[in-house]
């Protein structure tokens, strides 16, 4: 019994395999977000990692308020990805640590040569994960990650809580790897993800007031700021084009059912008494697309049918009344054209402009008629721009907000 | 008989399912999907359906022949030299696919979560544990087996549903895309993982039960097609076919696509758990199966002295065999369902077919 002790415990270390892999936090770097842009010359790849300030990043602020930053960027060269991640080292006093990573800038030149060649180093790499949100920049990556926030310590904790709000709002499709790759590997071989500027907001409002309040304005120079707000697409992993603020949202529709968003057009009642215009915004609560290609005499079109669940945060219209059914039918009526009008916009744009399918066609097309697939799938980049498409969309107001009519304003602005 | 031990059917369904599991969460998913794409999950109710008849043949053969295993029966009807030769077929592959399961658990770990450690070690430490548990007969493996059983079962379960916000279901359309081929082919590929479960045949002469055969195996192996028919599927409905083919442990990746806000991601340990515990487990009954077939086929009184015997040649295997993940995938794909196929279902019903033919029964 004690020679079996005695052999258990002279065992035991043999069993402790994880002493190989042992990795201290204290002598850990933690990526937060990193960036990969191209360069010129033999080292072609430039990677920038943003990681934690190990004494900042916990809520010791004691060196942010004496002026340092919670974040540090690094950046190294290499000739391929993996080696540029590897040449990190050379300046890293410690570890640098992927999984800790929430997203991934793709630098312009990179974006706009062909990003095949580091997506199977995101894939094969045990440190990458698949939900890490993925971006694309028009400048360069680098200078994406050195940029701050002024509500949040960490830039890339900023932009992860822009592009998980930005889904519920509707303003934009967050993508994360997974979902980049898998769109890749389609049918159409076109993918998208959001675009990531620097703009210079402070500036054009500050211009805009000005020339309202004729003077220049008193006013202080503020960085500019990190805004999310446009799709860049890929085909056949390389960037191909981009589509505005408008033509992102009613992207949204075409490849997944919105459950935020905002609709706002003109109205005027048809049996208006005084005729007069408003703007109407409409909040969308819940959208669902149907997406039905029909096959007939060897010719393939595409049906689509939205419907829309939403309610009205702002009416300003004058003379509406939001209580007469007749008046609601039109409100919806005419949101559902606004709404139609936005897809037609983006499909004309896939089909003119980009000549690539990312409004995800090919594979309705291949799920729903398999055997046509096969027999278009070869020329669908020829085919895809010539298909013709019919968007039918409705909207159901379902309630006002907290209250129903607005109180009619006479000439002199008073209340009637 | 050197097995003294006696299990019952509740018992033996869980030894056989961990088996099963042990399988589910390695890389023969992404092997599914590769031949059989999309109808992946299809091929896994085929060979669920395959091996529920294979079953009937082998639970009737365990009532044909009440209190002999396999390797005894095999002596019964084929006599005593052709019989052994046949007989040594059914321990020796137990301990291939021992090697098998510890080997691709080992590059597992190696690969996703120890890369610095020498995957010798690993399977060291792994033969080791897995023998030591062995040697403790079936009695002792078959006690874990239903404390783990359960907990796996629902953990993977349980994973599988985390993970459907990443799902997408138009991934998995159109069904029988490419035919009815792909389909054709996955089902005897899965069937030959899924036969492994001929261990049944071990277990039925110690069953306090041994009519209950039919039962446990036909409810192991219903479980363990929802276990490798959900991890498969979730692989096609997250990943598509053409990523998942490629991936070296689906289930691992699914289970690293699980995060709910920022409070519950990273529950890839979990699965580690499930992976570990569940080919430990499965690769001690193996080694269990492989002692007591040879003790049998020599006439020797205790099965215990040829455990780690066993376990050594199983990892020798594994180091000499397998020197990289690739000789072992390759072998997977290509070479073991051959062998598998040939052992599980060939010999299985050569044997069957003799004994109506010959009018051979067993002896109370």
């Amino acid at each position: 019994m004690r020679k079996r002790a005695l052999m258990m415990l002279f065992l035991v270390p043999f069993l402790q395999t994880g002493c190989w892999d042992t990795r201290e936090v204290d002598r850990l770097a933690s990526v937060l977000a990193f960036g990969i842009d191209r360069i010129p010359g033999n080292e072609p790849i430039l990677l920038t990692v943003q990681i934690a300030t190990p004494d900042t990043a916990k809520g010791g602020n004691k060196d942010v308020k004496a002026g340092g930053k919670a974040f540090t960027v690094m950046s190294s060269k290499g000739k391929t990805f993996s080696d540029a991640i590897h040449n990190l080292g050379s300046r890293s006093m410690r570890k640098v640590f992927f999984s800790h990573s929430k997203l991934i800038v793709l630098g312009k030149d990179l974006a706009e040569t062909g990003i095949g060649e580091i997506i199977d180093d995101l894939k094969r790499d045990r440190e990458f994960r698949r939900i890490d949100w993925i971006l694309t920049t028009d400048m360069t990556a680098k200078e994406i990650l050195e940029h701050g926030f002024s509500m949040e310590q960490i830039p890339s904790k900023g932009l992860d809580q822009i592009l998980q709000e930005s889904k519920e709002s509707g303003l934009i499709l967050p993508v994360n790897c997974n979902d980049f790759f898998v769109r890749l590997n389609g049918d159409s071989h076109v993918s998208f993800t959001p675009l990531v500027q620097l703009v210079d907001i402070d500036k054009q409002m500050t211009s805009q007031l000005e020339e309202v309040a004729g003077r220049p304005l008193e006013s202080e120079v503020k960085p500019k700021t990190l805004t999310v707000a446009k799709t860049v697409i890929y085909k056949n992993q390389q960037m191909i084009g981009e589509l505005n603020e408008n033509e992102s949202k009613a992207l949204m529709w075409l490849v997944d059912s919105p459950k935020g968003g905002f609709i706002t057009y003109t109205f005027a009642p048809e049996a208006s008494t005084n005729g007069e215009k408003g703007k109407i915004s409409l909040d969308i609560s819940d959208g669902k697309t149907i997406i039905t290609p029909q096959i007939s005499d060897n010719s393939i079109s595409i049906s689509i049918v939205c419907n829309a669940k939403a309610s009205i945060i702002e009416a300003e219209t004058v003379g509406i009344d939001i209580l007469n059914p007749m008046i609601v039918a039109q409100l919806e009526a005419k949101a559902a054209e606004t709404l139609k009008l936005q897809l037609e916009q983006i499909i004309d744009k896939a089909q003119k402009e980009l000549k690539s399918d990312c409004v995800g066609f090919a594979e309705h097309l291949h799920t729903q008629y398999p055997v046509a697939w096969k027999r278009v799938k070869n020329n669908w980049e020829d085919i895809f721009p010539t298909i013709e498409y019919h968007v039918s969309c409705e909207v159901r107001i379902l309630n006002t907000g907290m209250i129903n009519n607005t109180l009619p304003t006479n000439e002199a602005g008073g209340i009637n | 008989m050197p097995e003294k031990g006696i299990i019952n059917t509740s018992q033996c369904i869980w030894l056989l399912f961990i088996v099963i599991a042990s399988i589910a969460s390695m890389q023969i998913p992404s092997i599914l999907i590769l031949q059989a794409g999309r109808d992946a999950w299809l091929s896994v109710l085929g060979a669920w359906f395959l091996d529920v008849m294979l079953a009937i043949v082998y639970a009737y053969m365990g009532i044909r022949f009440p209190g002999e295993n396999f390797v005894q029966y095999s002596i019964t009807i084929l006599g005593k030299y052709l019989g052994r030769m046949v007989g040594i077929l059914f321990p020796l592959f137990f301990l291939l696919v021992c090697t098998i399961v510890i080997k691709g658990l080992g590059q597992v770990i190696n690969t996703a979560f120890l890369p610095r450690t020498p995957i010798d070690v690993i399977l060291i430490s792994c033969f080791f544990v897995s023998a030591l548990i062995g040697r403790k007969g079936i009695e002792v493996i078959a006690r874990m087996t239903q404390i783990l059983g359960p907990l796996y079962f629902l953990s993977i379960v349980t994973l599988c549903f985390l993970v459907i916000p990443s799902a997408h279901i138009i991934r998995l359309k159109p069904q029988f895309d490419e035919g009815v081929a792909p389909f054709i082919i996955g089902t005897p590929l899965i069937l030959v993982f899924f036969g492994v479960c001929i261990l049944m045949a071990m277990y039925i002469p110690l069953t306090n039960r041994p009519e209950n055969g039919f039962l446990a195996k036909f409810s192991a192996v219903s479980m363990g097609a929802i276990v490798v028919g959900l991890i498969t599927t979730f692989s096609v409905v997250c990943f598509g076919i053409e990523d998942a083919q490629t991936m070296y442990s689906p289930g691992l990746q699914l289970s690293r696509l699980i995060h709910y806000s920022n409070y519950l991601e990273r529950v890839e340990m979990l699965f580690l758990l499930i992976l570990v515990g569940s080919s430990i487990v499965a690769s001690s009954s193996l080694l269990w199966a492989f002692g007591l077939g040879i003790a049998q086929l020599t006439g020797l009184k205790s099965y215990q002295p040829l455990i780690y015997p066993g376990a050594l040649i199983s990892l020798v295997l594994c180091i000499v065999s397998f020197p990289s993940s690739l000789q072992h995938s390759n072998f997977i794909h290509y070479t073991y369902p051959i062998v598998a196929i040939f052992v599980q279902t060939g010999l299985e019903l050569v044997l069957f077919a003799a004994a109506l033919i010959l009018h051979k029964r067993g002896t109370v």
